[in-house]
């Protein structure tokens, strides 16, 4: 439809100019010999060659040769030439015309090629920089497809990266290709015919412009990666260093713990072995009690250590099962043996149940139980007692001891930290353990004090639901609560 | 007791009655402190022939009790 309205325009304006060089010619023919004015004809010619071609221009060469004759030749109104000259000349003139035309078609055409690269060129420079805009390609692409639509004429276009979809009815597609690398798919809206030699100087463009920016994606992803592994690593080091300097902390705390018991032990088992000394029998009963005790000593330390290198390796996996807290806090100072006689136990009727490891439990509370009494005075009690607050049963050892100031309320439980003012000297090991063991028993462990007014161990652990029956049923046995073994 | 004077040191009661005992039963004369203060104090009143000192105290570094 277009192009015969194109072609229609072309004919109206073409016969027009025809129509004016013939009104001119026929003007001037009074001043001019009318032979030398056929070359005004040239006039109407040559925009028709340079704006439709030359076919177009040949036509209008004939067709104004044509009028030339009929109108201005004798004689006149008729095709027949009475002057045979007059066969040469027009034969000169439509030579000359046809072949100005080609030069001017060839022209124009040369300007439109050159047009189509610039705007090409452009196009590709576009391209370009949208993709250069940002690291990532996939955001970029739409706007990439609205220019390479507006290129082609197409209403619209999209890009889809690694696709091999075949087009719908609407569309066309075109690969895009890097030699024989497949990056995707370019779509056009099926109206507009894409110029197959534009088509096949663009896209290999756009595709490899587009398989830059791809890599140029890849290589900052992997840079990233490799960054972040390398920091990762640089942390790995910085933490095995850091584990490095808690083992040289520990050896160092550790051998002279372990020395004094030993040191203790040696004394006294040589002076009681040493036939030449006479002692009296109080002092052998005193000696054989200081064995035993720092016997006892020795062998709580090399179980805390034992229990910490468990923590800290994450193989103190806990056996779940269903306590009540009276159960664990009767466990404990079994545990704690006579210094359990300062403990005063304050437990509801309802005594909650927990699940939790019991062994890890006694022991965490047993450290939290030690530590309090190492810290007060031998007159003063140290309490223990239990609630339930908000879904979590939440024990608590409360001491009359010296408190613990704000800004150590943390660090008391990392490993190797001691207090100052304790009656005897602990393994600053005792609270790490009893925190490390309540986090893997899904509780929480911390300190509440005032300074002065001593310290409150809160040990919090998930409260669990139960039915009555089998509850009352564990209450009655004490203990354990049977068939609730996790 | 006529015996060599001894002034032992050392925070750890049980190694301290040990000591004190085998000392004694040797025939020394046993003086015990269980802190750096103390010993201090011990030794400025009756100054001792020897001096068994335990390095780690409480309240100090035995060595800086050293003259």
């Amino acid at each position: 439809m277009t192009i015969w309205w194109r072609r229609s325009v072309a004919a109206g304006a073409s016969l027009a100019a025809v129509a004016l060089v013939t009104g001119a010619i026929y003007a001037l023919k009074p001043v001019a010999p009318v032979l030398s004015l056929g070359v005004l004809y040239l006039f109407a010619v040559l925009p028709v060659a340079a704006l439709w071609g030359l076919p177009f221009a040949t036509a209008v060469s004939v067709v104004s040769m044509l009028a030339f004759n009929w109108f201005f030749l004798p004689p006149r109104h008729t095709f027949r030439l009475a002057d045979s000259e007059n066969w040469v000349a027009l034969a000169v003139y439509l030579v000359t015309a046809v072949s100005v035309s080609g030069l001017a078609a060839r022209a124009r055409r040369r300007a439109a090629e050159a047009e189509q690269q610039q705007r090409e060129a452009a196009f590709a420079a576009e391209v370009s920089a949208i993709l250069f805009e940002r690291p990532e390609v996939q955001p970029q692409l739409r706007e990439i497809a609205a220019r390479t639509a507006a290129l082609f004429g197409a209403s619209r276009a999209w890009i889809e990266l690694s696709s091999t979809r075949r087009p719908e009815a609407s569309e066309q597609a075109y690969d895009l290709k890097v030699g024989s690398r497949h990056l995707g798919r370019l779509f056009l809206d099926a109206g507009v015919r894409a110029e197959p030699t534009v088509a096949g100087r663009v896209l290999p463009v756009l595709a490899s412009l587009l398989a830059a920016a791809i890599e140029r994606e890849e290589l900052a992803r992997s840079a990233r990666e490799s960054e972040e592994r390398r920091r990762s690593e640089a942390i790995e080091a910085e933490a095995l260093r850091r584990s490095d300097a808690v083992k040289t902390a520990l050896l160092r705390s550790v051998s002279h713990d372990l020395r004094s018991p030993l040191t203790a032990i040696s004394t006294a088992g040589e002076v009681l072995a040493s036939p030449d000394e006479p002692l009296s029998a109080d002092e052998r009963d005193e000696l054989l009690a200081s064995i035993r005790l720092q016997a006892r000593r020795l062998d709580r330390l090399v179980s805390n250590l034992l229990d910490l290198s468990r923590l800290e390796a994450g193989a103190a996996k806990p056996v779940l099962e269903l306590w009540t807290v009276d159960g664990l806090v009767a466990r404990a100072l079994e545990a704690l043996g006579p210094a359990s006689e300062r403990v005063l136990v304050s437990l509801p009727d309802q005594s909650p149940p927990v699940r939790v490891d019991a062994a890890q439990l006694e022991h965490a509370l047993v450290n939290l139980l030690e530590n309090a009494l190492r810290y007060s005075s031998p007159t003063d009690p140290v309490e223990i007692r239990a609630e339930t607050i908000g879904g979590e049963v939440v024990v608590r050892i409360v001491d009359r001891g010296p408190g613990i100031p704000a800004g150590e309320r943390e660090s008391i439980f990392e490993p190797f930290r001691q207090g100052a003012g304790g009656t005897d000297r602990g393994s600053g090991l005792g609270l790490a353990i009893a925190r490390g063991f309540a986090l893997v028993n899904n509780g929480r462990l911390w300190v509440d004090s005032e300074p002065g007014r001593g310290a409150s161990f809160a040990l919090a652990l998930p409260a669990v639901e139960v039915p009555l029956t089998a509850y009352a049923e564990g209450r009655a046995l004490g203990r354990h609560v049977p068939g609730h073994s996790v | 007791m006529s015996g060599t004077r001894v002034l032992d040191v050392d925070d750890e009661a049980q190694i301290l009655r040990a000591l004190q005992i085998k000392l004694r039963s040797a025939g020394y004369a046993v003086e015990t402190a269980a802190t750096a203060q103390e010993a201090l104090t011990k030794a400025a009143m009756r100054p001792p022939e020897a001096i068994i000192l335990d390095v780690l105290l409480p309240d100090g570094n035995g060595t800086e009790g050293l003259p």
